[in-house]
C-alpha cells in the first residue's frame, strides 16, 4: 500500500458559555414581552440608544433615563442574502440596519412582509429610508426574535 | 536615558461572586472610576490594551465588545492574550515609544464557562487533546515534578494553600476570604494527584483597570505616582517544556530581564512583597527558587521560616494570591492593582514585583510576564 | 527623540485554497519565518521577540502561539499575541513597532497565521463574532456586513453596479501577475458580473476565497536595520481606530473611521496630498467594492468619485497610484496573514522587490487593514524608503 504524503483530521471546539445580560439590557428584554420596544438616553450628548446600553461610549456616561418608542423605524442600509449559510436562515433573507424613531443608534433585523417569489427583485422593493415597524410572534419571551420581522409600514 | 512610565490609578469591581453584568458593562464601571480617581476623562486617553482571550468571553474577537468599554472609541486601540502584565506591557511601550502620553489597560471576565474544557482546547489538537490534559493536570504534573526532585512534600502545598487563604481574608476585593485551614485542604478531595481541591484557584469574576502615563503627565495627575521600573517577558516552547517541568526558562529569563532594568542585585533585599501568579498551590513553591528568594530545593524549608530581611517579613502574595482571586481576562491588571493598594497602604513598602503567566491555560508553551512597581525616592 | 522602527526582511509562502492545502501548519510557519530571516540575513538566535497574529476561532484552538514552535520560543524569548479580529496583522505590526521605538528590542519577528486553515465554514465562524444576544441570530457573516456598506454607497451615489466588478477585474488582473497569489486566472468584469449574487450587491468573484498561506516580517531598530539592510522601509507613521461594537450603531456612510484615523496618520507622516505623495497603497478589501470606498476615507479622493479614480487607470497599472498590486485581499484571504501581506506587499514594493508585481521606484506607500465585527478595527501605516 502506497503511503499518503499527507492526511487530513477533522476536530471542533464544542464549548458552552452563559452570560449575565445586566440591568439595563435586562429591562430592554423584558420589555418586548410587552410589544415596547425602548431606549435609553446620554445624559450628556442627549443620543437615545436602540437597543438600550448601560454606557454611552463616547460620553463615557452610564444611562439610566428610559423612553419608550413607538417601534416604528426607517431602513438606513440592508443586504439580501442568496446563499445558504450554515445555522443562518433559509435563503433569500433580508437583513436590514434600522432606526428606530429618532435613535442615535440602529437595530440589526429582518425585513419581512415582502413578495420573494422573485428574489432577483428584492433589493429594488427596499428603499434606504423606507419606513417600517415591527410584527410581533403571539409568545414573547424577552429576546428581540419576538419581532418575527420588520414590515413596510402600508 | 530612558523615559519612565508610571502608573497613575487603578480601580477593580466585583470579585466577590457571580458576575450580575456583561464584561463590557463590568469593563467600563473599572475604567471609569479608574479615570475620575486620576481626574481626567475619556477624552484624555491616547492608547487603549485589553487583556482577554476569546474564549474567556465565550465570542470571538472579544475585544471588539471591551475595547470601547475600556474607552477606546475613535482611539488607537488593542488586546493581547496571555495575561494582564502583556497588556500593561503593550500600552508601556505605547508611551514609551512616544506615540502615547495617558494609556488605559483593562479586562474583565464575566462569562460562566467550564475552566478545564477550554484549557484541554488550547492543547496540540492531534497529539494532546485526546489525552484528556488540562490546566489542571498540568499543574499535577509540575506539582509531582516537584516531589519526585524532593523540592517539597504534599504537606507542603496545603500548607502553601492554607497560607494564601489566610492573607486572602484581609484582602477585600478577594473573591474567596473563607480562610480554609491547613486542616481543611489536606482533607479535600483529591483531583489530580497530587492536586487536592483546596489547592487549586477557583475561576472569578470581576474587571480590573489601570491608567498609565508618561512621567511628565504622571507627575501632573499625582503625587504619589508609582513607576514601573522593570518589565519582562519569556516563553517556553511547546513541546520542549514538557521534559524539564522545572526548568521555566522563560520565567528566569523574564526575570532577569526585570531585576537588571530596576538594578535588583538581592531581591531579598531589594523588594517588598511579592505577587505570583499562582493558579495551583505547588506552583508558589516552584517559583521561589527563579525568583531567587531561595537555593535549588530549598523551596520547603523557605516555607517553613518565612521570608525576612532585616527584621521584616517580605510577603509572598499579601493579597491571598489566585487560590483566593482568579479571574482569567484580567488577572494580570488584578494582581498589578492589588500591588498598587498594597504599596499605597504601607509605607514601610517601596517595592512590589508581580508576576503573570498564561498557565491559566495550562503548561507547556506558556508565556510568562513579570513587572516591578516601585514608590518615587524622596 | 524617539526611536525609528524599519521593516529588513519579509517572507512569504504561495498561497492556495485551504481545501487543497497539504502543509501543516507547523511547516507553513517554519518556512514564512525562515524565509523572512534568510531575506534580512538573520538568524533565529537575533530575534529579541515575537508578535503572533491570528483569531483563536478560526483555528478551533485556545491560543494557538502556544503550541506553534516556530517562532523562536526556543530562546525562550516573548511571544506577544495579539488578536484584533482581521486587523491583527496591522496591530500586530503596531505592537513590534512601539516595542522597538520604546528601546526595548532591537529585532521583533512578526507571524501572520494561515487563520482559515482548519475551518470548515468560514462564514459560521464569523457569524459568533457578532454580538451574541443582539446580532448574532439573524445570519450576519462578513460578507453581510460588507454588503450594507456597498448597498448604501451604491444608493448614495448612484454606483451602477459594473463598478464593483470593475474594480474586482482590476483586483484579479494584478492576482494574475502575482507569483504568489491565490486567485490567478483573472476574470474580466463581464465574467464576475454573471458569478452568482451571494448577498446584494456583492457577488461571488467580488468575495474574497479563504486562502492558505504565511507571511513572516523582520522589524528592527534603526541602528540595527542600517547595519544589516541596503534598503531598509521605515514605519514613518502608523496608528489604529476602534469603532463601537453593534454593527447597528453605525450608519454604513462609508468608512467614516478609516477616515478620522487616515487624517491622523497622515498628519503624523507629513503628507498633505496623499494622491501626490503617496506612490504604491494596498488596501484591505475582502470584498472588492471596500477598495473604492477605501480611496475616499484615506483621502485619494473626494467622496462618491472613486468612481473616476477607478475609471481614469489612476489606480491601475502603470497609473499614478497603483493600489493591490497583490491582486488585493479579494483574491488571497488567508486570514490574518492578510493584513501582514498588506504591510508585506508595501514593503517589497519599496524595496524593488515585489516580482511580477513591481511597480516604478516608489519610495512611499500606504498600508491598510480592516477587522472585528463589522470592521471596527481598523490600522493604518505609511511606510518609506
Amino acid at each position: 500500500m502506497e503511503t499518503p504524503s499527507f492526511m487530513s483530521k477533522q476536530y471542533n471546539m464544542h464549548l458552552d458559555f452563559s452570560l449575565a445580560l445586566g440591568a439595563s439590557f435586562t429591562k430592554w428584554m423584558q420589555a418586548l414581552k410587552e410589544k415596547k420596544i425602548l431606549g435609553n438616553t446620554c445624559p450628556k450628548c442627549k443620543r437615545v440608544f436602540v437597543p438600550a446600553k448601560p454606557f454611552c461610549e463616547i460620553c463615557f456616561e452610564e444611562l439610566k433615563d428610559w423612553v419608550e418608542t413607538d417601534g416604528t423605524g426607517v431602513v438606513e442600509s440592508f443586504t439580501v442574502t442568496y446563499q445558504k449559510f450554515r445555522n443562518c436562515p433559509e435563503p433569500p433573507y433580508v437583513v436590514g440596519i434600522i432606526r428606530i424613531g429618532n435613535a442615535g443608534t440602529c437595530m440589526t433585523h429582518w425585513i419581512g412582509g415582502l413578495d420573494y417569489k422573485h428574489p432577483d427583485e428584492i433589493p429594488e422593493k427596499i428603499k434606504i429610508g423606507m419606513k417600517v415597524e415591527p410584527v410581533w410572534k403571539e409568545e414573547r419571551v424577552g429576546d428581540p426574535l419576538d419581532i418575527l420581522y420588520f414590515k413596510p409600514v402600508a | 536615558m530612558t523615559r519612565k512610565v508610571g502608573i497613575v490609578s487603578y480601580a477593580l469591581e466585583g470579585f466577590q461572586g457571580e458576575a450580575r453584568m456583561s464584561s463590557d458593562e463590568l469593563v467600563f464601571r473599572a475604567v471609569n472610576s479608574a479615570l475620575r480617581k486620576a481626574g481626567v476623562g475619556r477624552d484624555s486617553i491616547d492608547a487603549v490594551a485589553v487583556s482577554s482571550v476569546d474564549a474567556y468571553d465565550g465570542i470571538t474577537i472579544s475585544n471588539g465588545l471591551t475595547a470601547p468599554a475600556a474607552g477606546g472609541y475613535e482611539k488607537d486601540a488593542t488586546r493581547i492574550q496571555g495575561g494582564g502584565i502583556g497588556a500593561i506591557l503593550s500600552a508601556y511601550a505605547s508611551i514609551q515609544s512616544g506615540s502615547a502620553e495617558l494609556a488605559v489597560v483593562a479586562g474583565g471576565d464575566a462569562v460562566r464557562y467550564d475552566d478545564a474544557a477550554i484549557s484541554n482546547a488550547s492543547y496540540d489538537v492531534h497529539f494532546h487533546r485526546g489525552s484528556g490534559i488540562t490546566n489542571i493536570q498540568s499543574y499535577g504534573l509540575v506539582a509531582t515534578s516537584l516531589l519526585k526532585q524532593g523540592v517539597a512534600t504534599e504537606d507542603d502545598f496545603a500548607r502553601t494553600a492554607a497560607k494564601n487563604y489566610k492573607a486572602g481574608t484581609t484582602n477585600r476585593h478577594a473573591h474567596i476570604t473563607s480562610g480554609y485551614s491547613y486542616e481543611d485542604v489536606s482533607s479535600s478531595p483529591m483531583v489530580a494527584w497530587p492536586l487536592r481541591a483546596l489547592e487549586i484557584a477557583p475561576v472569578s469574576k470581576g474587571s480590573a483597570a489601570l491608567i498609565l502615563a508618561s512621567e511628565k503627565r504622571a507627575k501632573e495627575l499625582t503625587r504619589n505616582p508609582l513607576w514601573i521600573t522593570g518589565i519582562a517577558a519569556g516563553s517556553n516552547t511547546y513541546a520542549g517544556s514538557w521534559q524539564d517541568l522545572l526548568e521555566m526558562k522563560g520565567l528566569r529569563k523574564a526575570i532577569s530581564n526585570a531585576y537588571k532594568s530596576a538594578s535588583i542585585k538581592n531581591p531579598i533585599a531589594d523588594i517588598d512583597f511579592f505577587e505570583l501568579y499562582t493558579p495551583a498551590s505547588p506552583l508558589e513553591l516552584a517559583y521561589y527558587e527563579p525568583l531567587g528568594l531561595c537555593e535549588r530545593g530549598k523551596a520547603s524549608m523557605l516555607l517553613k521560616n518565612g521570608i525576612r530581611f532585616s527584621g521584616r517579613e517580605i510577603e509572598v502574595n499579601p493579597s491571598g494570591g489566585a487560590l483566593c482571586t482568579n479571574p482569567g481576562n484580567c488577572g494580570g491588571v488584578y494582581r498589578a492593582a492589588i500591588a498598587m493598594e498594597y504599596l499605597e497602604k504601607h509605607d514601610h513598602a517601596r517595592r512590589g514585583f508581580i508576576q503573570d503567566s498564561d498557565i491559566n491555560l495550562g503548561f507547556m508553551g506558556e508565556t510568562y510576564h513579570v513587572m516591578i512597581l516601585e514608590k518615587e525616592t524622596r | 527623540m524617539e526611536k525609528k522602527a524599519a521593516i529588513i526582511g519579509v517572507g512569504m509562502t504561495k498561497f492556495t485554497s485551504c481545501r487543497r492545502e497539504t502543509r501543516s501548519r507547523a511547516e507553513l510557519a517554519f518556512a514564512a519565518v525562515k524565509d523572512a530571516l534568510t531575506s534580512a540575513k538573520l538568524e533565529l538566535k537575533d530575534i529579541d521577540a515575537s508578535v503572533y497574529t491570528s483569531v483563536d476561532g478560526f483555528e478551533a484552538t485556545v491560543r494557538p502561539a502556544r503550541t506553534l514552535e516556530a517562532l523562536g520560543q526556543v530562546l525562550n524569548i516573548p511571544l506577544i499575541d495579539v488578536n484584533t479580529g482581521g486587523s491583527a496583522g496591522g496591530s500586530g505590526i503596531k505592537e513590534a513597532v512601539h516595542l522597538i521605538e520604546a528601546g526595548i528590542y532591537d529585532i521583533v519577528l512578526v507571524y501572520g497565521s494561515p487563520t482559515f486553515n482548519s475551518v470548515v465554514d468560514n462564514q459560521q465562524v464569523l457569524n459568533t463574532a457578532s454580538p451574541p444576544i443582539f446580532e448574532k441570530p439573524f445570519g450576519i457573516g462578513a460578507v453581510h456586513m460588507g454588503a450594507f456598506y456597498l448597498t448604501r454607497y451604491m444608493r448614495d451615489y448612484d454606483l451602477p453596479e459594473e463598478s464593483w466588478a470593475d474594480v474586482a477585474a482590476k483586483n484579479h488582473r494584478a492576482a494574475a501577475r502575482n507569483p504568489y497569489a491565490h486567485l490567478r486566472k483573472g476574470p474580466t468584469s463581464a465574467e464576475i458580473l454573471a458569478s452568482p449574487m451571494i448577498a446584494s450587491p456583492i457577488r461571488l468573484l467580488e468575495c474574497c476565497p479563504t486562502s492558505s498561506g504565511a507571511v513572516a516580517m523582520i522589524f528592527a531598530s534603526e541602528k540595527r536595520a542600517k547595519e544589516l539592510c541596503d534598503t531598509p522601509v521605515w514605519v514613518r507613521a502608523m496608528s489604529s481606530i476602534t469603532d463601537t461594537f453593534l454593527s447597528g450603531f453605525k450608519s454604513y456612510q462609508g468608512f467614516d473611521k478609516l477616515k478620522i484615523l487616515a487624517q491622523k496618520v497622515m498628519k503624523a507622516a507629513g503628507i498633505k496630498n496623499p494622491l501626490k505623495e503617496i506612490d504604491v497603497a494596498e488596501l484591505f478589501n475582502p470584498f472588492a467594492g471596500f477598495e473604492l470606498l477605501e480611496y475616499e476615507a484615506v483621502g485619494f479622493c473626494k467622496e462618491g468619485e472613486a468612481r473616476r479614480l477607478l475609471d481614469d487607470g489612476v489606480t491601475d497599472v502603470g497609473g499614478k497610484l497603483p493600489v493591490n498590486m497583490s491582486g488585493g485581499v479579494v483574491c488571497t484571504n488567508s486570514g490574518i496573514s492578510a493584513s501582514v501581506i498588506r504591510h508585506a506587499e508595501v514593503a517589497l514594493q519599496l524595496m524593488g522587490k515585489a516580482e511580477g508585481r513591481q511597480v516604478k521606484s516608489p519610495s512611499v506607500g500606504l498600508a491598510h487593514s480592516w477587522g472585528g465585527n463589522d470592521g471596527q478595527f481598523h490600522t493604518l501605516a505609511v511606510l518609506t524608503l
